[in-house]
């Protein structure tokens, strides 16, 4: 297992003020960073994992898309720059060294029809991946799709509505992303929801059900990791969490409290997810 | 504890966490058939039911009134509590007033949950706050002079921006002159927010005046992970001894979703 932590916590897009908490999670023991890709160009990003690669950490990324880049819109055109917007994103990724390309970009986000998905729509999406799912493979990353809860998202809110797509996409490249929150919301049993998710799971945020501090809240999880184990998951666990750090990504993300203080979400935090990973491997 | 089930008379929705839809008189009866206690009502308007009507359906089916939404002022109206413009304010509280006059006839408290509106983007979170705090102090004084309580919903933070904990909630209405107003200890919301819902409930219980009974997943009790046991070992610790009231997807159809409810009420809430 290796053990990340999501940069949302401190804000929506890292900059070079935010490199020293790079050297800080390394410090603390974990093995990689996760940052959003939105804005900035390649050269940005190549600073931002030069300095990961100084102190040692390995990165993922997240990303969304929107009404004009929507892969699952009726027009095809629209379809169309869903493709060049994941190009761009890949390319971004790729100058920052990451290799895992995460997040709900299977549709656009907080987009709504007042109806839940189609089978076009999940079509759609399939064939929008596929059509990226090599080129990021030639550029060293993973494809992970992630249900989000109903407020956010509907083509995609369970395991079994994630493997609909990822099925009819059928590529090895893609595969979805395991948030134990929105799942905490969504499914009955998170045992059964990972098993069902099986090897299509390609990545993991340990995220409580408040987003503050993991171990703090509801979340199963020792049956979460006791399931990921079984499955044979080996992979990340990359904490999500969020503050109210920074405003404007905050309201976006309906956050209005905070919910921990920030140092003891990732370094409790973190201890807390790589025990109870150990304590659960049998 | 007493324990209703939600029905839903507005005639424009289709879909929301409601049991029982469009038909007063065949869900009264479904529910007494269950054993159900009573029903919570989510009407267009304070008179879309003529409460002479109604005291003759609850009385045929013996079956109480548990509480009214006023959420049609938010649907129908566009009406909150927190408008900018005190006028519409002012008109909410005048539609609130009109429901809490409606179920306090039937002894019934009124329910705030999205008439509470919110803080629109780039308002000042203060200013919205103490609106709420004059609507909730004036329509609390209508409730107090009708006898009845007034319920204040805290909702999760994906439906509002204003308070989303039973704590946040209850420390709010610690500042307001409101003595009449509890809070709604709503379990779908509480899911997402609370650390531990039977430690709120326990913590927060002096403020507590109705509880919405619903699974993790928002479908009726039972059908989610929540554990109920848990939550009615704290209901009846405290001494909880108002409304358990399923709001809840009528999944997979209302009569079953019923008495899906029921049975879980019997099993891990009543008291023994």
């Amino acid at each position: 297992m290796k053990l990340g932590m999501n940069m949302l916590l401190w804000t929506g897009h890292v900059t070079e003020e935010h490199v020293p908490i790079f050297g800080e999670l390394r410090e603390a023991g974990f093995d990689g960073v996760e940052i959003a890709v939105g804005e900035g160009d390649a050269d940005h990003y190549k600073k931002l994992g030069a300095a990961c690669d100084q102190v040692g950490l390995e990165r993922s990324i997240v990303t969304i898309l929107d009404v004009d880049t929507n892969p699952i819109s009726p027009d095809k055109k629209i379809r169309e720059a869903a493709v060049e917007r994941l190009r761009w994103v890949i390319e971004m990724t790729n100058a920052f060294g990451g290799t895992r390309l995460t997040g709900p970009f299977h549709s656009a986000y907080k987009t709504f029809e007042g109806r839940g998905a189609t089978d076009d729509e999940r079509r759609w999406c399939a064939d929008v991946m596929r059509e990226v799912a090599d080129e990021a493979y030639d550029a060293g990353m993973v494809l992970a799709l992630e249900p989000l809860n109903r407020f956010e998202c509907y083509l995609m809110n369970t395991s079994a509505d994630a493997r609909a797509v990822i099925d009819l996409c059928d590529h090895p490249n893609v595969g979805m992303l395991y948030d134990t929150h929105h799942m905490h919301i969504e499914e009955k049993d998170a045992a059964a929801a990972v098993k069902l998710g099986g090897s299509a799971i390609r990545h993991v945020h340990a995220s409580e059900c408040d987003r503050g501090r993991p171990g703090s809240g509801q979340v199963a999880w020792d049956a979460t990791f006791r399931a990921l184990h079984e499955i044979g998951y080996d992979d990340w666990l990359v904490i999500e969490a969020f503050s109210t750090m920074d405003k404007d990504f905050a309201a976006a993300i309906h956050i209005w409290r905070d919910f921990d203080p920030p140092e003891e979400i990732w370094r409790d935090g973190g201890a807390f997810v790589r025990q109870a990973w150990e304590s659960t491997a049998s | 504890m007493r324990c209703s089930a939600t029905v839903c008379l507005v005639g424009s929705l289709s879909s929301g966490p409601w049991i029982y839809w469009h038909d007063l008189e065949a869900a009264c009866a479904d529910a007494s058939s269950i054993g159900l206690d009573g029903i919570e009502l989510f009407t267009e308007s304070a008179d879309q039911v003529p409460a002479d009507e109604l005291r003759t359906l609850l009385d045929r089916h013996q079956l109480e009134l548990a509480a009214v939404g006023t959420g049609a002022g938010k649907v129908f109206h566009g009406l909150s509590l927190t408008d900018p413009d005190a006028d519409r304010r002012a008109q909410a509280v005048e539609f609130i007033r009109g429901m809490i006059s409606f179920g306090a006839s039937f002894g019934a408290p009124a329910i705030i949950g999205s008439m509470q509106g919110g803080v629109p983007r780039g308002g000042d979170r203060e200013e919205v706050l103490a609106w709420l705090g004059e609507g909730l102090e004036a329509c609390g004084r209508t409730a107090a002079d009708l006898g009845v309580t007034l319920i204040y919903e805290p909702l999760n933070r994906y439906e509002s921006n204003l308070l989303n904990t039973q704590a946040d909630a209850c420390a709010f209405l610690e500042t307001c002159a409101a003595p009449a107003v509890r809070t709604l200890a709503d379990l779908f919301h509480m899911n997402i927010e609370e650390v531990s819902l039977p430690d709120a409930l326990r913590d927060h219980a002096s403020h507590i005046g109705h509880v919405h009974f619903a699974d993790s997943n928002r479908r009726p009790p039972g059908d989610g992970h929540t554990n109920f046991g848990a939550i009615g070992e704290a209901l009846r610790e405290v001494g909880y001894d108002g409304w358990v009231s399923a709001e809840a997807f009528p999944w997979p159809d209302p009569a079953a979703a019923a008495r899906r409810t029921y049975e879980t009420f019997r099993e891990w809430i009543a008291e023994r």
